[in-house]
């Protein structure tokens, strides 16, 4: 498929970049931020609508918009910023040819076909099932058949991931063990294999469920296979934003990791528990047994956890350690701050650790036990938990990454440095009141997926303690700062990716 | 080569292969939380609605 005319050697890292695992990447990544784009416009009226004080969605429009939001932010964004790093992470990162590539453009269309589909039938009102789709809510096939494409699109990505690790390690192009941030990817991807695969295993009964040839399908049953995909696909995130975090490392201040066994040992803990996590969903349900839900929720889940505590120590120490080899030893926290605070790579990973463990990894630990789970499930607390985890940890790190891929990988000169800086914290302050506001209305009992927290049409009068508006408020202004960091995401990265000058190739300028 | 592969230790000859480890990330997964749990729900007892 390629030939020597199809590479060329990265100045900044001297690798072997191949043009089709170049296109393939930057077609992903571009895709994903088309994605991002539409998510957070219905983040922009989802939120608008939760404000008590604009309330701007009629119910219908409402449901319809948060259906979307959730599958364009969580699912599409994401998956195709995570393919684009799995082939980053396995073609040129292993100084490799990529591996099947034209298997990888039909998986690239599958995916997009997929999430075309989807979101023509949630716009079109066909398929208000919210992201979760529980039965027996019913869309329309298509939708069915949409999340199926993309399921398998996805899934072929994955295939194309573990074959360029065989053809590099075949012919030889790395010596030893793979790179950490490729380690880390392989364990994304393994997670993400499952995850996939319980997403066949429920959709695809589901979508003949919906055109008649299977007549009952048991809720229960649905929501125990459907978790397996819904949260699962979150632990992709974590997997593959914690390699992000390596990478940045390495990018912003040159560190590398003081202890791999550590690191590669936290991954592993993530590849044998932390698709055990989908239990959570499922702990008021009374038919499973305690144990099913101790072993899957304590035992086994808090190894996981382990994990990203090694995780967020290790990476802080691993840039601690290069930059006090740069000669930044006064007192306990000059190498905190001369850190390069005025790139974006910098504050968007040390934001994102921040808001992933303290907001969304301290909620979800606490929020996974069995008592509080009863009392948070459904309020808008458990919104804030996974706005901290996805939002502000994943997004916020994939949002730096992008900065330095563009130059990398696209060759292209970044658009507004000091833009894309500034935007890094933007969104960090955006997301930390978002999730904060949503938090603690949350706590307060404000339900989630709801269109109006007044109840002002409700037959039975109720009315929150004013404290809840207040959160609701707070929530509200954030997603507009957020929401503004987003859009300028949005602008630097096309203006950069479309109109920033071409590198000379031998030009080593990364920012 | 024999004499590297020695040299290498046991956890990081595990760690270095990646289709020992996807076994594992699916069967674990699998086991304790997918076929436990359709077990557990293939086995509750059904529901019957009495009353007038």
């Amino acid at each position: 498929m390629s030939n020597e005319l199809d590479v060329r050697t990265c100045p900044i890292t001297g690798k072997k970049v191949f043009k089709n695992a170049q296109n393939l990447i930057w077609i992903n990544a571009v895709t994903a931020v088309v994605f991002i784009l539409i998510g957070g416009i219905m983040a922009f009226t989802v939120a608008m609508t939760r404000w008590p004080a604009v309330h701007l969605l009629s119910a219908d429009m409402f449901y319809r918009f948060l259906t979307a939001h959730g599958f364009n932010m969580l699912i599409f964004w994401i998956v195709f910023f995570e393919i684009a790093g799995l082939y980053f992470g396995s073609a040129v990162l292993l100084n490799s040819r990529l591996a099947a590539p034209r298997l990888a453009w039909f998986a690239y269309i599958l995916m997009l076909v997929g999430a075309i589909i989807v979101d023509i039938m949630i716009f079109t009102g066909k398929a208000t099932v919210m992201f979760t789709s529980y039965v027996p809510l019913k869309a329309d096939p298509l939708y069915y058949v949409g999340v199926i494409l993309f399921a398998v699109g996805a899934l072929i990505g994955c295939a194309i991931f573990f074959g360029t690790l065989a053809v590099a390690k075949a012919e030889k192009t790395y010596e030893g063990s793979v790179p950490l941030v490729t380690f880390g990817l392989s364990a994304a991807a393994i997670i993400a294999v499952w995850t996939l695969a319980c997403g066949a295993i429920i959709y695809i009964p589901t979508f003949l469920w919906s055109i008649g040839l299977i007549q009952n399908l048991d809720a229960a049953m649905y929501r125990l296979i459907f978790w397996g995909l819904g949260h699962a696909s979150q632990q992709i995130n974590v997997t593959a934003m914690v390699s992000v975090w390596y990478l940045l490392a390495t990018l912003t201040v040159g560190a590398k990791p003081v202890n791999e066994k550590i690191c590669r040992s936290a991954f592993v803990l993530y590849i044998l528990f932390i698709n055990l996590a989908p239990e959570h969903h499922l702990l008021t349900d009374p038919t499973l047994s305690p144990w099913h839900k101790m072993v899957n929720t304590s035992y086994m889940m808090y190894l996981a956890v382990l994990a990203s505590m090694i995780h967020a120590l290790a990476i802080p120490m691993t840039a601690e350690v290069a930059q006090r080899k740069k000669g930044y030893t006064k007192g306990m926290f000059e190498w905190l701050t001369k850190a390069p605070w005025n790139e974006p790579g910098f504050p968007a990973m040390i934001f994102s650790l921040i808001l992933f463990g303290f907001i969304g990894g301290i909620t979800g630990v606490t929020y996974g036990t069995e008592q509080l789970s009863i009392k948070s499930h459904n309020t808008w607390a458990l919104t804030g938990h996974y706005h901290g985890t996805v939002v502000g940890g994943t997004t916020l790190a994939f949002m730096g990454l992008t900065y330095y891929v563009i130059p990398l990988i696209f060759r292209r000169n970044l658009i507004g440095k000091k833009w894309a800086t500034a935007q890094v914290y933007i969104y960090a302050i955006g997301i930390t009141l978002l999730t904060i506001g949503m938090g603690g209305a949350g706590t307060l009992g404000s339900p989630r997926r709801h269109w109006d927290v007044t109840f002002a049409d409700a037959i039975i009068p109720f009315s929150f303690d004013p404290t809840v508006i207040l959160f609701t408020t707070i929530a509200a202004i954030g997603g507009l700062i957020a929401v503004t960091g987003g859009a300028i995401y949005v602008g630097v990265s096309v203006l950069s990716v479309f109109f920033g000058r071409k590198l000379a190739p031998n030009e080593a300028k990364l920012l | 080569m024999a004499e590297e592969k020695d040299k290498i230790s046991a956890w990081q000859l595990m760690f270095d292969d990646i289709s020992l480890l996807f076994l594992l990330g699916m069967v674990i997964p699998t086991v304790l939380y997918l076929l436990w749990g359709v077990m557990e729900y293939a086995n509750a007892p059904i529901a019957t609605i009495t009353g007038p």
